[in-house]
C-alpha cells in the first residue's frame, strides 16, 4: 500500500510504468507523482531508464551479416519438432502394435492350452472356433496395428501437411513481408511462379542460386515449413499493420496503412522476396540456405516502404516501389539496378537497388533534396505483446542514412499497383 | 502434448525465447539450440500451466547448466566482441559502431547480476511480474525493485563505458 504522502521507492515507480500494480494502487501511485516534485522527477528519470534499457539490449540483438540470417531458423527449428515429434510418435504407435500383436498371441495361447485341457469334448468343440478366430481379432485392430498404412491421426497430421507443402500450392492470400534488413526465403515453388511471372529473372542469379541450393541442405526444410506457417504470418502480419496504425494516429498514415495492408491482401501474392515468405510475426526465420536462395524473385517485386521513426512505434509510409532488373546505364558499377517509384507520394527521385550480397539489398532514393540509403538485411520485425499492446520493433536495425528521425526501414512486399 | 498445441506454443514465443537467450548468451545460434530443447521438453509435457514462465524458467535452467560446463565458451564470446569491436575500423562506419554498441551492450549486461539480468531480459521480452517471479523463483512484490536495480545498472555502466571509449578516443586522438 502506498500512503499518499508517502514517498515513491523506485521499485514501486517500475511496477507502475510496468503495469504491474493494481489499479488502486495505481492511481494512488499516479497521484502522488503528480503532486510530489521530487516522485515526479523520479518517475521521468525511471521511464528514461526503462527506454534506455530497451534500447541498450536491442543493440544485441545484431549478429553479424550472413553469419545467422533472419528467418528460417524458426522454422526449421519447428521443422525439427515436427520430424522429432512424428519419429515418437510412430515409435509409440509401433510399440503399441507390438503390445497389441503380443497381447493377442498370449491370450489366443492361453485360451488354447485351457481349451485343450478340457475333458468336454462338446466345449472343446465349441471353443474350438474361438481358437480359430484369433486370425480375425488381429484384422479387427487393423486400423490400428496394419502398420506403416495406419498412422494414427495424430501422427499422420504432420506429414500430410509437409506433403501438401512439398506439392508447393501457393498461399491462397499474399503475405505481405516486413523486411528491416534481409530476409528472402521462397519456396521452390514460389520461385518458379515469381520466375515465371515475371520478365526479370537473371540467369547469373538463378546459377548461383541453384549452387546456393545444392550447397544448403536445410533448405528444403525451410521451404516446407515457411509454407505452412504463412497462413498465420499473414494474420500476424495484418495485426502489426493494424496495431502500427493505432499508434500513430495520423490519418494519411492510416490510410497508407490500410491501403498496404489491403494492397497485401489481395490473392495470388507470391510471398517475399527479402522477406521470406517471411515468416514473421513471433517466428524467428532464417537459415542461410532459404536467403540465397530467393534472390530470384527479388526484381519484378513490389514493395511498400516503411520507416520506424525513433520512439520505436510510430512509422511512416514513405512509399511504394518496384525493383526492376534493368541495369542502370553509365553506372560503373553493374550491380546498380533500376528501381521505380509507384503512386509516388514524394519528390521525383532517382531509385536504384543492388544486392549487396545474398541475404541484403540496397536501396538508394536520390532526390534534389537529398540521399537516402535503406539496406533490407536480415533482421526482423518482431511483435511482441506487453502492457496489453503489440509492439513492432526491428530486431535488427537496417541502415537508414542521412534521415533524422528514422529508426529503422523496412519492406512490406505487396502486389504491384496496375 | 498435441502437434497443434506445440505450434501454438513456437508461434508464440520461438521468437522472444531465442531473442532472450540471445541476448543472454550473446550467441544465437546457442540460443536457437537451447530453445529447441525447451520445446522439446515442452513436448513432454501433458500440459502447461503459466506456459511462457515455465518456457522461460526452462531456458534460464537450461543456460545455468550448460554456462557451468562451458563458462570458456563465453569469455570466448567476450574475446570475439572485442575482436570484432577492433576489426570494424576497416568496415562501414553503420556496422561499425552498431558492433561497438553491441560490444558494450554485452559488457553493461554481464556487469549485472544473474537474477537482475534475467529478470530484466524476461521483462524485455513481455513477460509479466508474475511470470517473471515464477520463473526466478522471486516474490512478485521484488520484481519491480529487481528490475529498477537492473536497469539503473544496465544504463549507467553503458554510459561508464560509452564515456571510456570517448576519453581513451580522445587521448588517442592527442596522440596523432
Amino acid at each position: 500500500m502506498t500512503d499518499m504522502n508517502q514517498h515513491l521507492d523506485e521499485g514501486r515507480i517500475h511496477a507502475w510504468l510496468d503495469g504491474a500494480l493494481p489499479p488502486d494502487e495505481s492511481a494512488r501511485v499516479e497521484a502522488h507523482a503528480g503532486s510530489c516534485a521530487d516522485c515526479a522527477a523520479l518517475v521521468a528519470e525511471a521511464r528514461g531508464l526503462v527506454a534506455a534499457s530497451s534500447r541498450i539490449l536491442s543493440s544485441l540483438d545484431d549478429v553479424p551479416g550472413g553469419v545467422i540470417p533472419g528467418s528460417a531458423a524458426g522454422t526449421d527449428q519447428l521443422a525439427v519438432l515436427r520430424a522429432r515429434r512424428s519419429a515418437a510418435t510412430r515409435r509409440w504407435w509401433r510399440d503399441r502394435r507390438i503390445v497389441a500383436a503380443a497381447s493377442l498371441l498370449f491370450v489366443a495361447g492361453v485360451t488354447s492350452v485351457m481349451l485343450r485341457s478340457s475333458a468336454d469334448q462338446s466345449t472343446a468343440l465349441r471353443t474350438e472356433q474361438t481358437v480359430q478366430a484369433p486370425p480375425a481379432l488381429p484384422e479387427s485392430v487393423t486400423p490400428a496395428s496394419s502398420g506403416q498404412g495406419a498412422t494414427p491421426a495424430a501422427a499422420r497430421e504432420s506429414p500430410a501437411r509437409e506433403a501438401k507443402v512439398q506439392a508447393g500450392a501457393p498461399s491462397p492470400a499474399p503475405s505481405p513481408v516486413r523486411v528491416a534488413a534481409t530476409e528472402a526465403r521462397d519456396s521452390t515453388a514460389e520461385q518458379k511462379a515469381a520466375a515465371a511471372s515475371t520478365s526479370f529473372a537473371r540467369g547469373s542469379a538463378l546459377a548461383a542460386n541453384e549452387t546456393r541450393r545444392t550447397d544448403s541442405s536445410s533448405i528444403g526444410r525451410d521451404r516446407q515449413v515457411l509454407d505452412s506457417l504463412s497462413e498465420a504470418s499473414r494474420v500476424a502480419q495484418g495485426a502489426s499493420l493494424q496495431n502500427q496504425v493505432r499508434q500513430q494516429g495520423a490519418a494519411p498514415q492510416r490510410q497508407t496503412f490500410e491501403q498496404a495492408r489491403a494492397d497485401a491482401a489481395r490473392p495470388a501474392v507470391p510471398p517475399a522476396a527479402f522477406g521470406a515468405g517471411a515468416s514473421l510475426g513471433p517466428v524467428v526465420t532464417t537459415g542461410v540456405g532459404a536467403s540465397m536462395a530467393d534472390a530470384l524473385s527479388i526484381a519484378g517485386a513490389c514493395y511498400q516502404l516503411q520507416m520506424v521513426l525513433e520512439n520505436g512505434r510510430a512509422s511512416a509510409a514513405a512509399d511504394t516501389v518496384q525493383l526492376l532488373d534493368e541495369i542502370v546505364p553509365q553506372r560503373s558499377d553493374p550491380q546498380w539496378r533500376r528501381a521505380q517509384r509507384i503512386n509516388a507520394s514524394l519528390t521525383p527521385a532517382v531509385l536504384t537497388w543492388r544486392e549487396l550480397d545474398s541475404a541484403m539489398v540496397e536501396l538508394r532514393i536520390v532526390s534534389a533534396m537529398d540521399s537516402t540509403i535503406v539496406r533490407f538485411g536480415s533482421a526482423n520485425i518482431v511483435v511482441t505483446g506487453r502492457r496489453g499492446e503489440v509492439i513492432v520493433r526491428p530486431a535488427e536495425r537496417p541502415d537508414v542514412r542521412r534521415v533524422p528521425g528514422i529508426h529503422a526501414a523496412f519492406a512490406l512486399r505487396i502486389d504491384c499497383p496496375r | 502434448m498435441k502437434d497443434d498445441e506445440l505450434e501454438r506454443l513456437f508461434r508464440l514465443y520461438h521468437a522472444p525465447l531465442v531473442r532472450y537467450l540471445t541476448r543472454r548468451l550473446g550467441d544465437r545460434d546457442w540460443a536457437e539450440e537451447v530453445a529447441q530443447e525447451v520445446f522439446l521438453r515442452a513436448l513432454r509435457q501433458d500440459s502447461l500451466k503459466n506456459e511462457r514462465s515455465w518456457l522461460f524458467a526452462v531456458a534460464t535452467n537450461l543456460v545455468r547448466d550448460e554456462a557451468r560446463r562451458t563458462a570458456r565458451q563465453r569469455r570466448h564470446l567476450l574475446v570475439l566482441a572485442e575482436q570484432e569491436r577492433d576489426t570494424v575500423v576497416e568496415q562501414p562506419p553503420t556496422t561499425a559502431e552498431r558492433a561497438h554498441e553491441a560490444a558494450l551492450a554485452r559488457q553493461a549486461l554481464e556487469s549485472l547480476v544473474e537474477k537482475d539480468r534475467l529478470a530484466l531480459l524476461m521483462r524485455e521480452e513481455g513477460l509479466n511480474y508474475e511470470e517473471i517471479a515464477a520463473a526466478l523463483e522471486l516474490s512478485v512484490g521484488s520484481v519491480g525493485t529487481t528490475l529498477a536495480r537492473a536497469r539503473r545498472r544496465l544504463a549507467e555502466t553503458y554510459e561508464s563505458l560509452q564515456a571510456g571509449e570517448g576519453r581513451r578516443a580522445a587521448g588517442g586522438d592527442d596522440h596523432d
